[in-house]
C-alpha cells in the first residue's frame, strides 16, 4: 500500500526507501533510530549526514526520491557544536547577542556554559542551507521533523509566545528583562516573588535558574551553573547563590544571550518531592511519557533526579486534569503540525493540581527504557509516520 | 456549613465561617476567615464584607485569618487591607492567626506574606499573635502592650524579622516562639543576629517560654548559648526542638547544666542525637527532658569514598530541621 503511493505519486519507481538522518554520527540516537526503522521498514537505507558537513551529497540529491528527513541534535559532538556557534555567530551579533568568547569554547568538555545564542543562529542556517538544498534538487522529500518547527521551538520567547497565544496553559512570562535591576524590580511585582530564568536559548537545564525574593535584602537562587576561577560551569547539583553580589553576574551573563523569566509553579509532589513529566506526544495525543522528581524544583532527569513511569502522575491528579491536558496537547499538535512528535515538558500546580507546559524540546523525544504497546519513541513516531505518509504533500513546510 | 476543623487557637475550638451561614458563637470559638479558589468560594474581600455584616462580629475576640486565595502567589494584604479598614469593627480583638493555611492550599515557604506592621496600631488590644509563613514578611514598630504570646512559624525566618523583635515593646510577653528554619527558605540570621536577640530578651521580663527551633543551625545555636551568660532567670520552658541538634551541640549545652536545671522543660525533640548522648543529657539533667524523635543524619561520605585529613566530616554531614519542604 505504501509503495503503491510512492510509485503513484513520485511517477518513478524507487527501490528502497531511503532516509536521511541529519545528526552526529557517534550520537548514540543515530544507532537507536537506525534499530527502530529496521524494525518498522526492513528494506529502508539509512544514511547519517553530519552536522558540520553544509553541502547533502550529490548522489542524495539526485535520488530518485522520495527521502525522508529526520534531524537529530547536534550537540553531542563538541566539535560540531563549536562549528555552528562559528557558523551562528555573525547572525547572533546582529540580533544584539554578546560573542562566545573563545576561552568558553576552548573548555567545553570541561563543561563549560555556552550562551547558546550562536548555537541557534548556526543551526537555524544550516538547516536552512540543507532545506535549500532539498528543494534546488527538486528531489521529493518529508521531513520527519521539519527545520522550521525544531527553530519554533528551540526559541523560549517565540515558543513561549505560540502556546499563550493558542490558549496553552503555560506559566505567565516576561521576554523583555535584560538587566539585574529589571528582574530585581519586577521580584517585587504581586506574584512574581518566585520566578524561574532561563537562557532563551537553552537547553537540557543548562543555566535555570529558580529565584527566589524572601523579602527585603534577602535573594536566593538555585542554579544548574557555578562559578570557578572566571568561568561558568554546568554543575551536576544545584548550587545556591545567595544575594544579589553572587546572583547578578550570573544574570547578566545569561542575559547576554537572551532570557526568558517566568513564574516559578509550585509542581506538584511525588512522594514528598517536586515532580513534572516529559511527555512524547503523537498526533495530539500523549504516547509515552516520564515522571521526573526531585528534591528541588529542577527536576531534569541528567541531574541526579530521579524517574518514575508515567502513571503514578495520573494518579496524583483529579479526574478534571486530564481532559484539560489532552486538549493542550490536541492544541499543540495543530500549531506545530509539520512534526511528526513534540516533546513536552508539562509541570502540573502543586495546589490548583492543573497542568502547565513549561516547554517543548526540539529534541527531547529519545525516551529510553519507556515504551508503549511494545514499541519505543522512536518506533511510535515511525509508525505514525508510515502510516500517514500517504497524506503528506510535497516537501511540506 | 460552617467548618468545624479539628484544631484550637487561643483555647477555643476552630471553626472555619462560610458565605451564608450564622456566625459561628464568638464566646466559644475560634473565627476562622479562609476562602479557597476551587470552591466557588467568592473573593476573599467579598467574603470579608459580607462577614461584617454578621451580628455579633463587635464579640470576636479570638479570629483566624487563613487563606486569602492563591496565597502561594498573592500577598496576605488580599486579606488584611480589608480587615485593617475594618479594624475598628474588632473592638474586643485578643487573639489573632494569621496565615493559618494548610499545606494542601499552601505550603508555608509558598504563603506569600507581606507587611503586616499596620496591625501593631490598629489592634492594641492584642494577648496572642501567631503568623505563618515569612516569605515577604515586613513587620516594623512592633508595640504591643498586653501581647503575652508571639509565635512565628517559618520555614526560614529572615533576620529583619529577629532585629525588629529585638527592638519590640512587648512588655508583658510570656511566650516567644521562633522558628528560625533554613537558609533555602529564607533564614537569613547570622550569629551577630541570634547574638543580638538574646541580648534583648531582658526587655521581656515576663518572658516564660522561650523556642528557638527548627533550626538548621541548631548546633552553632547551642554553642552560642554555652559562651554566654544563662538565661534570665524568668526564663522556665526553653525549647531547642525541631532542629539539628546533635552530639557536639548538646555537649555544649551541657556546660550550662545548672540553669537547664532550674528549667521545668527543656524541649529537644526532633534531635540527632546519639544514644550516648540520650543517656547523658537524662543522666545530667534533672529537668523534665523532651528527647522523642531522634533522627539519622544523612552522610557524602563512607569507607568508599573517605575524606581527607584536613576535611570535617560536619561539611559532609546533612541534618535537617523538622520542617522544611
Amino acid at each position: 500500500m505504501l509503495n503503491h503511493h510512492e510509485f503513484s505519486r513520485s511517477g518513478r519507481a524507487t527501490g528502497k526507501p531511503l532516509w536521511l538522518l541529519l545528526a552526529d554520527t557517534q550520537d548514540p540516537r543515530c544507532s537507536h533510530f537506525a534499530s527502530a526503522l529496521s524494525n518498522q521498514q526492513p528494506k529502508a537505507e539509512l544514511r547519517v549526514h553530519d552536522w558540520r558537513e553544509a553541502s547533502l551529497p550529490a548522489d542524495l540529491l539526485n535520488h530518485p526520491g522520495p527521502v525522508h528527513v529526520r534531524v537529530e541534535s547536534a550537540s553531542h559532538n563538541l566539535e560540531a557544536v563549536r562549528h555552528l556557534v562559528a557558523l551562528g555567530e555573525s547572525e547572533s551579533l546582529q540580533q544584539g547577542f554578546a560573542p562566545v568568547p573563545a576561552n568558553t569554547l576552548a573548555q567545553l568538555q570541561q563543561g563549560a556554559y555556552l550562551p547558546a545564542a550562536g548555537f541557534y543562529y548556526g543551526v537555524k542556517q544550516r538547516l536552512q542551507q540543507w532545506q535549500q538544498q532539498l528543494l534546488n534538487s527538486g528531489v521529493e522529500h518529508h521531513w520527519m521533523n521539519s527545520p522550521a518547527h525544531i527553530l519554533a521551538v528551540s526559541d523560549k520567547h517565540a515558543c513561549h509566545q505560540t502556546l499563550h497565544r493558542a490558549g496553552v496553559a503555560v506559566p505567565d512570562a516576561r521576554y523583555d528583562i535584560h538587566q539585574p535591576e529589571q528582574l530585581w524590580s519586577l521580584l517585587l511585582q504581586p506574584g512574581w516573588r518566585r520566578v524561574f530564568v532561563k537562557p532563551r536559548f537553552g537547553a537540557g537545564g543548562s543555566g535555570i535558574v529558580a529565584l527566589t525574593h524572601h523579602g527585603p535584602g534577602n535573594l536566593h537562587a538555585l542554579t544548574t551553573l557555578e562559578y570557578d576561577n572566571g568561568q561558568w560551569f554546568n554543575c551536576i547539583r544545584p548550587r545556591t547563590l545567595k544575594g544579589v553580589a553572587q546572583i547578578a553576574p550570573l544574570i547578566e551573563l545569561l542575559a547576554e544571550s537572551g532570557l526568558i523569566v517566568e513564574k516559578w509553579i509550585p509542581k506538584l509532589k511525588h512522594k514528598q518531592r517536586e515532580c513534572d513529566s516529559r511527555l512524547l506526544v503523537i498526533n495530539g495525543q500523549v504516547q509515552l511519557g516520564v515522571v521526573r522528581s526531585s528534591s528541588g524544583p529542577i527536576t531534569n532527569l541528567h541531574l541526579l533526579n530521579q524517574r518514575h513511569p508515567i502513571e503514578e502522575l495520573w494518579q496524583l491528579l483529579p479526574e478534571s486534569a486530564l481532559p484539560a491536558l489532552r486538549a493542550d496537547m490536541a492544541t499543540l499538535a495543530e500549531l506545530y503540525p509539520h512534526s511528526i512528535q513534540l516533546a513536552v515538558d508539562v509541570a502540573f500546580h502543586q495546589y490548583q493540581r492543573r497542568h502547565r507546559v513549561l516547554e517543548i524540546n526540539a529534541f527531547g523525544d529519545f525516551l529510553q527504557r519507556v515504551t508503549a504497546q511494545g514499541y519505543n519513541s522512536y518506533e511510535l513516531q515511525l509508525r505514525h509516520y508510515l502510516n500517514t505518509l500517504a497524506a503528506r504533500t510535497n516537501h511540506h513546510d | 456549613m460552617s467548618i468545624k476543623e479539628n484544631y484550637s487557637f487561643a483555647g477555643k475550638p476552630v471553626i472555619t465561617w462560610k458565605t451564608g451561614h450564622p456566625l459561628p458563637d464568638p464566646a466559644t470559638s475560634a473565627i476562622r476567615l479562609s476562602v479557597s479558589e476551587y470552591n466557588n468560594d467568592p473573593e476573599f474581600a467579598a467574603y470579608f464584607e459580607t462577614f461584617l455584616q454578621q451580628p455579633g462580629v463587635e464579640q470576636i475576640d479570638t479570629l483566624l485569618i487563613g487563606n486569602w486565595g492563591a496565597a502561594y502567589e498573592r500577598g496576605i494584604g488580599h486579606a488584611l487591607d480589608p480587615f485593617l479598614a475594618a479594624a475598628n469593627r474588632f473592638p474586643a480583638l485578643k487573639h489573632l492567626s494569621l496565615a493559618d493555611i494548610p499545606s494542601s492550599d499552601s505550603e508555608i515557604s509558598w504563603i506569600n506574606m507581606g507587611d503586616i506592621s499596620g496591625l501593631f496600631p490598629a489592634f492594641q488590644g492584642l494577648r496572642t499573635l501567631h503568623v505563618q509563613g515569612s516569605n515577604g514578611l515586613v513587620m516594623e514598630n512592633i508595640r504591643l502592650p498586653h501581647l503575652e504570646e508571639l509565635v512565628m512559624v517559618s520555614g526560614g525566618l529572615p533576620s529583619r524579622i529577629t532585629q525588629e523583635i529585638a527592638v519590640a515593646e512587648l512588655p508583658k510577653l510570656r511566650k516567644l516562639e521562633l522558628w528560625l528554619g533554613s537558609y533555602n527558605y529564607g533564614c537569613n540570621i547570622s550569629p551577630e543576629h541570634l547574638e543580638q536577640l538574646l541580648d534583648a530578651l531582658p526587655r521581656f521580663p515576663e518572658l516564660k517560654y522561650l523556642a528557638l527551633c527548627n533550626y538548621e543551625q541548631a548546633n552553632q545555636l547551642a554553642q552560642l548559648l554555652a559562651e554566654r551568660p544563662p538565661l534570665q532567670a524568668g526564663i522556665t520552658m526553653l525549647d531547642l526542638s525541631k532542629g539539628t541538634l546533635a552530639d557536639h551541640g548538646a555537649q555544649a549545652l551541657l556546660t550550662q547544666a545548672d540553669r537547664l536545671n532550674q528549667l521545668e522543660l527543656l524541649d529537644l525533640h526532633h534531635h540527632y542525637l546519639s544514644d550516648e548522648m540520650m543517656a547523658t543529657l537524662s543522666e545530667q539533667l534533672t529537668c523534665r527532658l523532651n528527647l522523642n524523635d531522634q533522627e539519622e543524619a544523612d552522610y557524602d561520605f563512607d569507607e568508599d569514598d573517605p575524606l581527607e585529613d584536613d576535611e570535617d566530616p560536619e561539611d559532609y554531614t546533612y541534618r535537617f530541621v523538622f520542617l522544611s519542604e
